[in-house]
C-alpha cells in the first residue's frame, strides 16, 4: 500500500490521534501532514499489520516535539467538529477537550483504536500502569461532566 | 461511554481542503528535502566533540575517560567531575557484552556514555557490521521499514531501555552513536531525563540494550549529584495576562545544566511560564542566554481536585552556570531569590 492509499486509510484517524495529543485543529493538522511526509519520503513499504502502529508512533513522536516550539496560543479545537456533531456528541467533544493531551491520547488509543493498555503504554511511552490510571481517571471526569451536564450515557465500556 | 465517545470522535475529520491538499501531495509525490530526519538534536558541542574523537586516538582515549562531560558539556566542567562515575559493572549475555563508560545524573537528566564489544567473533561481526541491531529493528518495524530505519539513522534511541524498579516516569531518551573504540565495539552517547523521582532517589536505573538477551542490564546509581538549589514557590503564578490564568507552581530547582520548574497545570503540554535570570552584577538573563534550552516534559502523577496534573518543565544546558552569580529567578513576572 504506498503513501497515498495509506492516507485514504488512516489520514483522519492519525488527524484524530493528533488532535487528541494537541487540542488545536491546526496542530493536527500540521502533525499529519508531517507524518504522511515522513511516510512518502520512505523508499520501503511499511509491512502489512505494521503500518497503524508505525504512523501512531510517529504521529505521538512529532506531537511531542512540536509543542517545544510552539509559541503560546489559543486554538478553537471544536470548532470544525461542532459544526457537524449532535449536540450529545458536542458535549463529549467539549468534555474531552477539558482533558489533559495525555488523558485525551490515552482515551483515543484505548477506546477509538482499541489498543490494549499494555500497547496503548508502548505507544506513549508510559506505563501500562500509568495508562489505567488515566483512563480510569479520564472515564470518571466523562461520566461527572456528562451527568452535570444532564446528558444521558450509557454505562460500561 | 465508548459508543459515544467514539461516535463524537468520528466528527473529527480534516477538513475537505486539508484532505484534498494532502492527498493531491501524496498522489503528486511531492517531496520535500530534509536533513538526518528523525534523528535527535544535540547541542552543537557534541558534533565537534565526535569530531575531535576522529582526529586521533589519544583524543579517543581522553574522551571516553572523561566521558560524559566531553561529550556534553563545554567550558569549566570542574565542578560536575566529583559526580561522574566510571567504575560501573557491566553486563554479559554469552554473546554481547555492555558498559556503561561514565554517567553524570544531575537530579533528572542521566547522561551516559556506554559501550557494546561482542564476545566471540561471530557476535563481533554481527556487531560491527550492523546485523544484529539492523535485525532487532526488522524484528520491530518489519523487514523493508527495519532497513529503511537503518539505512536513514535516528535509530539509536530504538536500541536502549532505560527502567527505574517502580513508580517513576522515564520521559525522553536521546542516543547518538560515538565513533567505534575498537574493532569489537560500538558506543553511544544517551540524554535520559527523568521525572516525578523521589528526592532522594534510591534506586538505581537500569540500562539494557534491546538486542541483547532479557536480564542482561547494568545499574546505574543515581543518588550522588552536583549541587541542587532548590526554592519553594507554592504559589499560583500568572500564566497569560490576557487568560488571566493562574498556574500553582511548587517549587523551581536550579543546578549547574538545570533548571526545573514544577507545578500543577491543566495541561502541562501546552503551557509554560516566561523564566529570567536577574544576575548578581545587574543584568537580567533569558534561558537562551543563559544556555538553558527547553527538554521536557510532564509527570503521570494523579490530578488534584481542580483536573489539574503534576507537571515538570525541564530546561538543560550544554555549559555550566556559574550558580554563585545567580542572583535570582524570576518566573512569570514574580522574583525568587537563591539565597
Amino acid at each position: 500500500m504506498d503513501a497515498a492509499e495509506l492516507f485514504r486509510r488512516y489520514g483522519n484517524r492519525v488527524y484524530r490521534l493528533a488532535w487528541s495529543y494537541t487540542g488545536c485543529r491546526q496542530d493536527a493538522e500540521d502533525v499529519t501532514q508531517t507524518v504522511f511526509l515522513k511516510l512518502l519520503e520512505g523508499r520501503a513499504r511499511l509491512e502489512e499489520g505494521k503500518e497503524r502502529a508505525w504512523l501512531f508512533q510517529v504521529t505521538v513522536n512529532e506531537c511531542r516535539s512540536l509543542w517545544r516550539t510552539l509559541s503560546r496560543h489559543r486554538c478553537e479545537p471544536l470548532e470544525e467538529a461542532a459544526e457537524l456533531a449532535a449536540p450529545e456528541e458536542q458535549s463529549m467533544l467539549s468534555a474531552v477537550m477539558d482533558m489533559p493531551a495525555r488523558d485525551r491520547a490515552v482515551l483515543y488509543l484505548f477506546y477509538y483504536e482499541g489498543y490494549s493498555t499494555r500497547e496503548v503504554g508502548e505507544l506513549l511511552g508510559i506505563r501500562q500502569t500509568a495508562v489505567t490510571t488515566r483512563l480510569q481517571r479520564a472515564r470518571e471526569k466523562l461520566k461527572k461532566q456528562l451527568e452535570q451536564e444532564g446528558t444521558s450515557h450509557e454505562t460500561g465500556v | 461511554m465508548r459508543q459515544e465517545y467514539n461516535r463524537a470522535m468520528d466528527k473529527v475529520c480534516l477538513s475537505d481542503e486539508a484532505w484534498e491538499r494532502m492527498e493531491r501531495m501524496l498522489e503528486g509525490r511531492q517531496t520535500q528535502k530534509r536533513g538526518p530526519g528523525l534523528r535527535k538534536r544535540w547541542p552543537v558541542v557534541l558534533a565537534a566533540a565526535a569530531a575531535a574523537l576522529l582526529m586521533g586516538g589519544t583524543a579517543l582515549a581522553m574522551a571516553y575517560q572523561t566521558g560524559v562531560l566531553d561529550l556534553f558539556f563545554q567550558g569549566d566542567t570542574s565542578e560536575l567531575e566529583p559526580y561522574v562515575q566510571t567504575e560501573l559493572e557491566h553486563a554479559e549475555d554469552g554473546n554481547y557484552r555492555l558498559t556503561v563508560d561514565s554517567s553524570l545524573f544531575d537530579g533528572e537528566v542521566l547522561y551516559v556514555t556506554a559501550t557494546v564489544e561482542g564476545l566471540n567473533d561471530q557476535a563481533t561481526e554481527q556487531l560491527m557490521s550492523g546485523q544484529v541491531i539492523l535485525d532487532y529493528l526488522q524484528s520491530k518495524w518489519g523487514a523493508e521499514h527495519g532497513k529503511e530505519w537503518m539505512e536513514r539513522g535516528g535509530w539509536e534511541p530504538d536500541l536502549f531501555q532505560v527502567r527505574l524498579e517502580r513508580g517513576n516516569h522515564v520521559s525522553t531518551l536521546a542516543a547518538d552513536s560515538l565513533p567505534n573504540p575498537s574493532e569489537r565495539s560500538r558506543s553511544w552517547i544517551l540524554r535520559v531525563t527523568l521525572t516525578g523521582l523521589d528526592h532522594p532517589q534510591t534506586e538505581p536505573v537500569t540500562l539494557r540494550v534491546n538486542f541483547m538477551a532479557e536480564g542482561s542490564y547494568v545499574s546505574i546509581p543515581v543518588d550522588q549529584m552536583p549541587q541542587v538549589i532548590q526554592i519553594p514557590v507554592q504559589q499560583e503564578l500568572l500564566e497569560d495576562p490576557s487568560s488571566g490564568e493562574l498556574l500553582y507552581v511548587d517549587h523551581l530547582e536550579l543546578s549547574p545544566i538545570r533548571f526545573t520548574y514544577e507545578g500543577r497545570y491543566p495541561d502541562a503540554l501546552q503551557y509554560k511560564l516566561p523564566v529570567t535570570f536577574r544576575m548578581k552584577d545587574g543584568r537580567v538573563l533569558t534561558c537562551e542566554e543563559l544556555g538553558l534550552e527547553l527538554a521536557v516534559c510532564d509527570v503521570p502523577g494523579p490530578a488534584d481536585v481542580r483536573g489539574r496534573e503534576l507537571a515538570e518543565i525541564v530546561y538543560t544546558t550544554s555549559s555550566t552556570i556559574d550558580l554563585t552569580q545567580v542572583e535570582s529567578v524570576i518566573l512569570s513576572g514574580t522574583e525568587f531569590p537563591l539565597e
